[in-house]
């Protein structure tokens, strides 16, 4: 049964006919489905995550899927800084520096389209200052945006 | 940001299903923006606060006339 409707479906259709530039993959980290059940591995959201981005990538010929199992992959999700899962890292050849940990719904899901469409644009929409001022930074910064669904 | 400085990244978490992150950064409204580690605030702020704030949070802040904002607080 899908999660979007049929007219959230066009609509971001229509969104990413518009505004999607350029080809974007989302590599999602989540972990196979297996018969075998390892206490401890548990991620109820990974299936509905898996089914919500299949449903968003289907909605723009610019817009993949790659899944990637992060208990087989370790040395992956390491060089990607994913440290647990469900974990959806938008990319365009390398990593954009965004990640969306936990299933996308309500808020989180509309800043992760546009996520994307900034991703697939030539540069990141930020003002002119801004881009000044971020040459200032040379040292890391881990900005982490903590959501509820509404 | 995350997309035009390569030093920095950008984690979105659902705080539900982290509910160990929930705790640990006293998430109660929505959203709370913690940057690495110390400054925090919660809700949405302009382009050029969170500038201010990534700054500040990197010790290369200055004070700002204008600022609305409440004196940062650090994580227990």
């Amino acid at each position: 049964m899908p999660i979007l409707s049929p007219q959230d479906h066009q609509a971001i259709q229509e969104r990413f006919r518009k505004d999607l530039k350029r080809r974007v993959t989302l590599k999602l980290f989540s972990q196979s489905t297996s018969r075998l059940f390892v206490p401890g591995r548990e991620c109820p959201s990974c299936p509905q995550t898996q089914q919500l981005l299949e449903e968003l990538s289907s909605t723009s010929p610019l817009l993949e899927l790659e899944t990637i199992d992060f208990y087989n992959h370790q040395e992956v999700a390491r060089e990607y800084g994913v440290e647990r899962i469900p974990a959806t890292v938008i990319t365009r050849g390398k990593a954009s520096g965004v990640k969306f940990y936990g299933l996308p719904s309500g808020y989180e899901f509309v800043t992760m389209i546009e996520g994307i469409i900034a991703t697939s644009q030539p540069r990141p929409p930020l003002s002119a200052d801004t881009r000044k001022r971020l040459r200032l930074v040379d040292q890391d910064v881990h900005i982490q945006v903590l959501v509820t669904p509404t | 940001m995350a997309m035009e400085n390569p030093r920095i990244r950008a984690d979105v978490i659902e705080a539900q299903e982290f509910p160990f992150l929930a705790q640990r950064y006293r998430v109660m409204g929505v959203p709370r923006t913690v940057i690495n580690e110390t400054v925090q605030f919660v809700g949405a702020v302009s382009e050029e606060t969170l500038m201010d704030r990534v700054l500040e949070a990197i010790g290369k802040g200055e004070a700002s006339p204008q600022s609305e904002e409440p004196a940062p607080s650090t994580l227990l």
